[in-house]
């Protein structure tokens, strides 16, 4: 993915884009800053260089289908899976043409992703990704509202509906959203000229998009939380710029964001954003039916695409119910049940209280006159009579099942989290703070929400609109991550797991940015490079989460090990079973890597991964293998070490040998311990033994003097 | 046995009953030999005083030595007769005396030298093995790492 080598000069994404950090293009990133870009295969220069904000992963789902020109529909939500490419970022393969497979008219699609050497850093001074993508034809349409001119219908219909709505069909079928459409963000080349959607794929899906551009349930989320949505979304979207363009101003501009959404619940969207505002009859049907609360009213955008066909499509939405008197949360009054859930979800503990003192249930019954929702409330809160004598349920999911009920619309709502459970991923990694592994207070919500019913809960109860937003992950295949033991588990692995393009915020990789497998060992023998020379642990918990997450579960017993052994000196670790561990981690992101030589990273390694030489115990074949061993670490071979250390054979046939040894001594020392113990014994017999010849001889001698005195 | 009940604590017993009872019937009947023996064979009385061996074996080689130096001596008497005076002249003989009690000496030394001899063969050949079973050990221990 990124490109981040020693060789001189500037790196270069995907091994084919300079960024040209001294060519900054204001206002062409939409809202996020962007600089010049070449591609310097084929020199072409209209590219510019979004630059991706810390902690707020791109779209990787986006990314990886319009650079890789798959099928419509695979990879697009962010799942538990890494994209499969392990090329040097995120790009089209070398030696097709850029746009292959990837380029949408009508919008500025993302030709490549990653980092690289020498360009500019992010905000917080470390280098950061960037998302390549055509630079806009134009400048943004935000600099038409400096002079509040209302455009005029048939300029409004030819160069902004029509040709967003086939940008949006586009991406439709290719299963996209584009989440982005805002006035600082849609590019024309002049006044007349088609609108251009402005690139979208460099932060979370509408994670920058004012409270105004979004259908409420989107603009309530946690920025980061309002997930991929639907294409319907894109259209309201673009019914409010419409609606901008064709008053000259941004509607409900000097409102905050709640306000917005409080607003559009109480008076309907195109009420709330329209107004009192004097609109053609043909824009005001338009966005009209644009802005209608209900996803599946909004037209198509392919019929969206001959504004007239749209106009006259006109879906009857029954208004809302407004209550005979509100309401009172806090300062906050409702009148009617949208608004009411919206109220609830701002205010969990308020919620609590006034749902289990009947409060919301009175009100619905008696101020708003509707006793069935009341019920459906009831029943969904009350615990199920089955269940008898289970405790009360919980308040988080009660106001969940509440809300869910009175707007079944409602993203979910957990103990203060506001979410579509898609953005799942995006929502941990805005919490991770300071990086993954030191998250945000707001992580136990999403913990408990994982490791609870609620999101199963919120599914099934919605069960009926389930189609106004992506499916929610597997909590179950989540929990896998979530639970694995030390640095392979808990929240950073999830969150690195969920966010495939987040990248490691270990400060081990001194300000590197690494995305990909690929990219850590690299980074890792530059770090190493200058590191402590007598530094054994080259892993931290960051980088463990990391590396578990971008290896699947392939390391995950090493890395357990690793934190096991975390912040305990070298004495504790005699046989070396953690340099052993972190070998094994280091060797498998080789094998799955570059493929390059690491010789400092490896020497470091080898310092600690000596240890495990001890189980050769004959002197002189540990000495052999630490040559080897330091051979291969010379040579920056991390797999060559590994197989020095694990063979298996070998290692067998010296424990066999030691074994044998260790016997041979244990009989030397009986043998001569017998030899100090059996003296007295040995020297009776001796002594017996001596006396018992001499007794034989004489017997001989006095035979002998009968003999020859019997002959004569 | 009586006459082990009988002996006082600490008093080594010299003889068996069959050899009293050998040596009460050679006395009444051949009291000539007896003399010639008691004679010839007086040394054996102080190895088999200071002999503590289970067995008395030095008792029995210098006996056995003394018998082979003894014999000759009987031989002549019995073929002289056997007659009190006869004896009393061979015993007188200091050459026959000397012989039989020399043998008896060299039947004593090699009883002492023997076992001495064999206990110095044996450490030897003792330490000889424990040298290389030492020799063995530090090789090992050099060679492996126990630790």
């Amino acid at each position: 993915m990124s490109e981040q080598r020693d060789s001189a000069g500037p790196g270069l994404i995907a091994d084919t884009y300079f960024v040209d950090g001294g060519l900054p293009l204001p206002g062409e990133g939409g809202g996020l800053p962007a600089f010049a870009c070449i591609d310097q295969r084929r020199g072409q220069r209209d590219l510019m260089a979004v630059q991706v904000a810390p902690d707020t992963p791109p779209r990787g789902g986006a990314i990886t289908l319009m650079t890789a020109g798959a099928v419509p529909g695979a990879g697009l939500l962010p799942g538990l899976a890494p994209p499969a490419a392990p090329q040097a970022g995120l790009g089209p393969p070398a030696g097709t043409a850029p746009h292959a497979g990837g380029a949408i008219d009508g919008v500025l699609h993302a030709l490549a992703c990653g980092a690289a050497r020498g360009t500019p850093p992010g905000p917080d001074g470390r280098p950061t990704l960037y998302v390549i993508c055509p630079r806009p034809p134009g400048p943004a349409i935000e600099t038409t509202l400096h002079d509040p001119v209302p455009w005029p219908e048939t300029l409004l219909l030819q160069s902004v509906v029509r040709p967003a709505a086939l940008a949006l069909a586009r991406l439709e079928e290719r299963g996209l959203t584009h989440r982005a459409i805002r006035p600082n963000n849609v590019f024309q080349a002049h006044r007349t000229a088609p609108v251009v959607l402005g690139c979208a794929w460099a932060a979370p899906p509408a994670q920058l998009q004012p409270a105004v551009f979004e259908p409420p349930y989107a603009a309530m989320c946690h920025p980061s939380g309002r997930g991929e949505g639907t294409i319907a979304d894109d259209v309201y979207a673009l019914g409010v710029l419409l609606l901008t363009l064709a008053t000259g101003q941004v509607p409900l501009a000097q409102l905050d964001a709640d306000d917005v959404v409080r607003r559009k619940l109480e008076l309907g969207s195109f009420t709330a954003l329209a107004g009192t505002a004097r609109l053609s009859p043909t824009i005001a049907d338009l966005v009209r039916g644009m802005l209608a609360e209900e996803p599946s009213h909004r037209p198509a955008p392919r019929l969206l695409a001959d504004p007239l066909a749209a106009r006259a499509r006109r879906v009857a939405a029954r208004p809302s119910t407004r209550a005979q008197h509100p309401l009172t949360l806090g300062p906050v009054q409702v009148w009617n049940a949208r608004s009411l859930a919206f109220a609830l979800s701002r205010d969990p503990d308020g919620a609590t209280h006034l749902l289990r003192g009947l409060h919301v249930d009175l009100w619905l019954r008696r101020a708003l006159g509707d006793p069935v929702l009341a019920s459906r409330v009831e029943a969904a809160i009350r615990t199920p009579d089955h269940e008898a004598p289970a405790p009360p349920m919980d308040p988080p999911t009660m106001v969940m099942r509440a809300i869910t009920v009175l707007d079944p619309l409602a993203p979910l709502v957990w103990r203060g989290l506001v979410l579509f459970p898609d953005a799942l991923g995006p929502v941990m990694a805005a919490l991770s703070g300071r990086g993954p592994a030191h998250p945000h207070a707001g992580m136990d919500a999403v913990v408990s929400l994982i490791e609870g019913e609620a999101l199963d809960l919120w599914t099934r109860v919605r069960a009926e609109r389930n189609d106004t937003a992506p499916p929610a992950p597997d909590t179950a295949e989540m929990r896998v991550p979530l639970h694995s033991p030390g640095w392979a588990g808990g929240t950073a692995r999830l969150t690195y797991s969920l966010n495939p393009l987040l990248p490691c915020r270990s400060p081990l990789l001194s300000g590197l940015c690494v995305v990909r497998p690929a990219e850590l060992l690299p980074a890792l023998e530059r770090a190493a490079a200058v590191a402590d020379a007598k530094a054994e642990i080259l892993i931290d918990a960051e980088l463990g989460a990391f590396v578990a997450a971008r290896l699947n579960g392939r390391v995950d017993a090493d890395l357990a090990i690793l934190a096991k052994a975390d912040g305990a000196d070298a004495a504790a670790d005699p046989r070396g079973a953690r340099g052993v561990a972190q070998l094994r981690v280091l060797a498998a992101l080789q094998s799955r890597g570059s493929q390059r030589p690491v010789p400092a990273l490896a020497q470091a390694a080898a310092r600690s991964a000596l240890r495990a030489l001890t189980a050769w115990r004959h002197l002189g074949q540990r000495g052999e293998r630490e040559a080897a061993l330091h051979r291969a670490a010379e040579a920056g071979w991390l797999t060559e070490m590994l197989a020095l250390i694990e063979d298996a054979p070998a290692r067998q046939a010296a424990a066999t040998a030691a074994a044998a040894a260790a016997a041979d001594l244990r009989r030397i020392a009986a043998e001569l311990a017998a030899l100090e113990t059996n003296a007295p014994v040995r020297n009776a017999a001796i002594r017996v033994s001596g006396e018992e010849i001499a007794k034989a001889v004489g017997l001989v001698v006095f035979a002998s003097a009968v003999v020859i005195t019997v002959l004569g | 046995m009586s006459a082990s009940k009988s002996r006082p604590a600490g008093m080594p017993r010299l003889l068996g009953v069959w050899p009293v009872l050998a040596l009460l019937a050679t006395v009444i009947f051949a009291a000539p030999s007896a003399l010639v023996l008691v004679v010839l064979l007086l040394p054996t009385l102080p190895a088999r005083v200071t002999d503590a061996t289970p067995g008395h074996p030095l008792t029995q080689a210098v006996l056995l030595f003394g018998c082979a130096g003894a014999y000759p001596v009987l031989d002549q008497l019995w073929h002289l007769g056997n007659e009190l005076p006869d004896a009393i002249k061979l015993i007188t003989d200091l050459n026959a005396v000397a012989w039989c009690w020399a043998l008896q000496a060299a039947g004593w030394l090699l009883g002492q030298a023997l076992p001495l001899a064999l206990a110095a063969l044996s450490r030897h050949e003792i330490s000889r093995h424990r040298a290389a079973l030492e020799q063995r050990r530090t090789a090992l221990e050099a060679e492996w790492d126990w630790k």
